[in-house]
């Protein structure tokens, strides 16, 4: 039963509750309360991340190293830092990226695009085949697949496991380059590889459910915890 | 002479960062002469690129506040809910900026419990994100009922492979079945051996297209400016 | 039973099982059944490597995370945060995602306020918060976190903080946990952080990512928590351990009785579908 003086007395709680279920009613179907939560999300989200943006990294990173004076606006005890020009490019940058919003200068914005892409691939190129190509390359193979036992004789177990790793790794990897546009498999090799990958998206799926559920009873537990006070 | 063109800033910026993996680590105090150069574009450009990160937030911020003030002054379909989409917005944003409630006025952490923002997002934001979300376990459900059916030999082994994980991930499945040793080693073994196969495909497609995009041959993403 | 009934154990309208779940969750939620875990292979050498820090040691966990995916990884935070606390090792909190300043709040406002109120932020303690860079941000602060961070979200600059006395780059913490929903997160960490460094790495993550974390384990990855299973298992090595000083069931722990029941309908509503589809299969080969 639901006590009456369990229920909260918060307002925020209240609003909190009452925008669950108006989310919630979209599993009956879409509707008006569900179509309202949605867009308070998109508004609240979008300002969020902005003030979030422009306290923690805009302020310290670019307006207090240009404008020292401006930190005196958040605090009036702290010296005044040096002032930092290098912070100019990405001031510079960022406004030509704004430009965008300006259809005459929408042309400026491919240079921090350009900026942005550059960088991206400049980083990703070595961490992606050191920790994504040679690493597993080498856990793959590192070891042989033969793998002793500590009391003399070979682990049966993990050598199995190590074998099944090996095979596997390049049965997948034989999938991707022995399939045909529009996912025929040719070779025989290939449909193992097909077989492995199919654990692999089962194991996904069913680990992806489990997230999903922990979501629902995280959500549940304080709807009925904290607002009505069930729990 | 022909002019500049973003594509040599793209190509420049990822020659640089990709020298500097191998010449400069983090933490070597180098200065002068190219190695001084490298290591301060590396420090410089990662710094950059999360600004650059901030601008985009307030591009997408600017962005929705044009369209949904188009549909509300052009009264188009549904315009009301873009009403409630701008107003939350600069309410949000009004709180946010002038860090309303909390420690003393602008000197204070936006972000500290007693502040105005932090009670929208105890009431407003974490309510919305974590319930959207949470509607996703009715369908994901739904979805498993209808797809997970063993009709050939590759979708038996998807659905035996998400029931052994269902099932060996829960303590029910551990008592009865001791399927918690058969989960982990599906995981650490077959899972592991597919996703590594994923992952050195992914490296090598990450690898290629970097290259593409160096040597301009990625059209129509940011490589020739476009 | 005819035919068609075969056919309507494969087409059971949706609504039906959002219902069936909905009152399942509800029900174990209110019946509130516990399961006890013990500490599963992936989680002990977190554990372990928490237990072999000296004192006052800097740890590091990382909130790369937002409210949709907090209940599967606040109680990994709240159960790190424990651990730390009663060991004595001072713990940072930064995050990758802008929600972070927050859900570190949220870690303070449930956990260290009401469990440990003689801990003292910035002593025992300190929040740096979000930084936007992402995978970069870990990269910058291999070097330094002054890199990034002039003070914590207090204001308080870096220098004067003694929970970072002995910390200058990501090298000197004993132990960095991202507990990640995506990207940034803890792949990132490993590419950009761990692979790099010399500090132990270990991660936490929802069970959406967890499979693709696997391959990292055990040479990339120290351990893993994998979604609520994996913070139910840290939790047991700390009620293990430390039964007089963490609270005899905490969030994950709860979480799985009413995880487990709605595990079960699912898995039943599957193998309803499926004994519709072999039945009627076998019925129509019966026929011809």
């Amino acid at each position: 039963m639901i006590h009456p003086l369990a229920v909260s007395h918060d307002f925020g709680v209240w609003v909190g509750a009452l925008l669950t279920l108006m989310v919630f009613s979209f599993l009956y179907r879409d509707n008006p309360f569900y179509k309202f939560a949605e867009h308070v999300f998109v508004g609240v989200s979008a300002a969020y991340w902005m003030v979030i943006g422009f306290w923690t990294t805009l302020w310290p990173r670019v307006i207090v190293p240009l404008i020292p004076e401006a930190s005196r606006i958040v605090s009036s005890d702290t010296p005044l830092p040096e002032r930092d020009l290098s912070a100019v490019v990405p001031a510079v940058l960022g406004l030509m990226m704004l430009s965008r919003l300006v259809p005459r200068l929408s042309g400026l914005a491919r240079w921090p695009t350009a900026f942005v892409l550059g960088t991206t691939a400049g980083y990703a190129v070595v961490r992606y085949v050191r920790s994504d190509f040679m690493h597993q390359i080498q856990a793959t193979i590192g070891d042989g697949v033969l793998i002793p036992a500590a009391g003399g004789g070979w682990n049966v177990a993990e050598s199995l496991a190590a074998l099944v790793t090996l095979s596997g790794t390049i049965f997948g990897l034989i999938y991707f380059m022995n399939t045909r546009r529009g996912g025929t498999v040719t070779t025989p090799a290939a449909r193992i590889g097909l077989l492995v990958l199919m654990v692999t998206f089962g194991a996904s799926f069913g680990s992806a459910v489990m997230a999903r559920i922990s979501l629902l009873v995280g959500r549940l537990q304080e709807l009925l915890g904290d607002w009505l006070g069930l729990l | 002479m022909k002019r500049p063109t973003p594509q040599i800033l793209l190509t420049g910026v990822a020659l640089i960062l990709v020298v500097a993996a191998f010449m400069a680590p983090p933490g070597d105090g180098s200065s002068g002469g190219f190695a001084g150069a490298v290591t301060y574009a590396d420090r410089h450009f990662s710094s950059w690129f999360g600004i650059l990160a901030v601008f985009a937030f307030l591009l997408g911020g600017a962005s929705l506040l044009r369209t949904h003030g188009r549909r509300v002054r052009e009264r188009k379909a549904d315009w009301h809910y873009s009403a409630v989409t701008l107003v939350s917005f600069l309410a949000v944003l009004i709180v946010g900026f002038l860090k309303l409630g909390g420690p003393p006025g602008l000197t204070g952490d936006p972000t500290d419990a007693s502040s105005w923002l932090t009670t929208i997002f105890d009431s407003v934001l974490s309510p919305l994100h974590a319930t959207l979300y949470s509607l996703l376990a009715f369908y994901v459900a739904s979805a498993s009922y209808r797809a997970f059916r063993a009709r050939s030999l590759e979708t038996s082994v998807l659905l035996g492979a998400a029931l052994i994980v269902l099932l060996g991930r829960i303590p029910v499945g551990v008592t009865l079945f001791r399927f918690d040793s058969l989960s982990l080693w599906l995981l650490k073994v077959p899972n592991t051996a597919g996703q590594r196969a994923l992952m050195i495909g992914v490296a090598l497609g990450v690898v290629a297209l970097a290259v593409r995009m160096v040597l301009g041959l990625e059209r129509g993403r940011g490589g020739d400016g476009s | 039973m005819s035919g068609s009934r075969f056919e309507a154990l494969q087409s059971i309208d949706r609504r039906w099982i959002f219902l069936a779940l909905a009152v399942a969750v509800i029900a174990a939620l209110v019946v509130q059944p516990v399961f006890r875990d013990s500490p599963g292979e992936l989680v002990v050498p977190i554990f372990a490597a928490i237990e072999a820090l000296a004192p006052g040691t800097p740890v590091l966990i990382s909130l790369d995370y937002s409210p949709s995916s907090a209940p599967e990884l606040e109680p990994m935070a709240a159960a790190l945060t424990r651990h730390c606390l009663i060991r004595g090792l001072p713990v940072t909190y930064l995050s990758l995602w802008p929600t972070g300043n927050h859900m570190a709040g949220r870690i303070v406002e449930r956990v260290i306020g009401p469990e440990y109120p003689d801990a003292v932020e910035g002593r025992e303690w300190v929040t740096l918060g979000f930084q936007a860079g992402g995978e970069l941000l870990v990269h910058a602060l291999l070097d330094s976190l002054g890199s990034r961070f002039a003070a914590d979200v207090r204001g308080i600059p870096l220098i004067e903080i003694p929970a970072l006395a002995q910390v200058t780059g990501l090298n000197d913490y004993g132990i960095v946990v991202s507990l990640s929903a995506g990207t940034p997160g803890l792949k990132e960490w490993v590419l950009y952080g761990g692979d790099v460094g010399a500090f132990p790495l270990a991660g936490g993550c929802t069970g959406v990512g967890a499979p693709q974390f696997f391959p990292y384990y055990p040479r990339q990855l120290l351990g893993l928590m994998a979604a609520l299973k994996g913070a139910a298992e840290y939790e047991a090595a700390l009620n293990d351990d430390y039964a007089d000083r963490v609270p005899r069931v905490m969030q994950a722990t709860r979480g799985m009785g009413p995880q487990t029941v709605a595990h079960l309908v699912i898995v039943a509503f599957i193998l309803l579908g499926n004994a519709g589809l072999f039945i009627g299969e076998r019925r129509k080969r019966g026929r011809r």
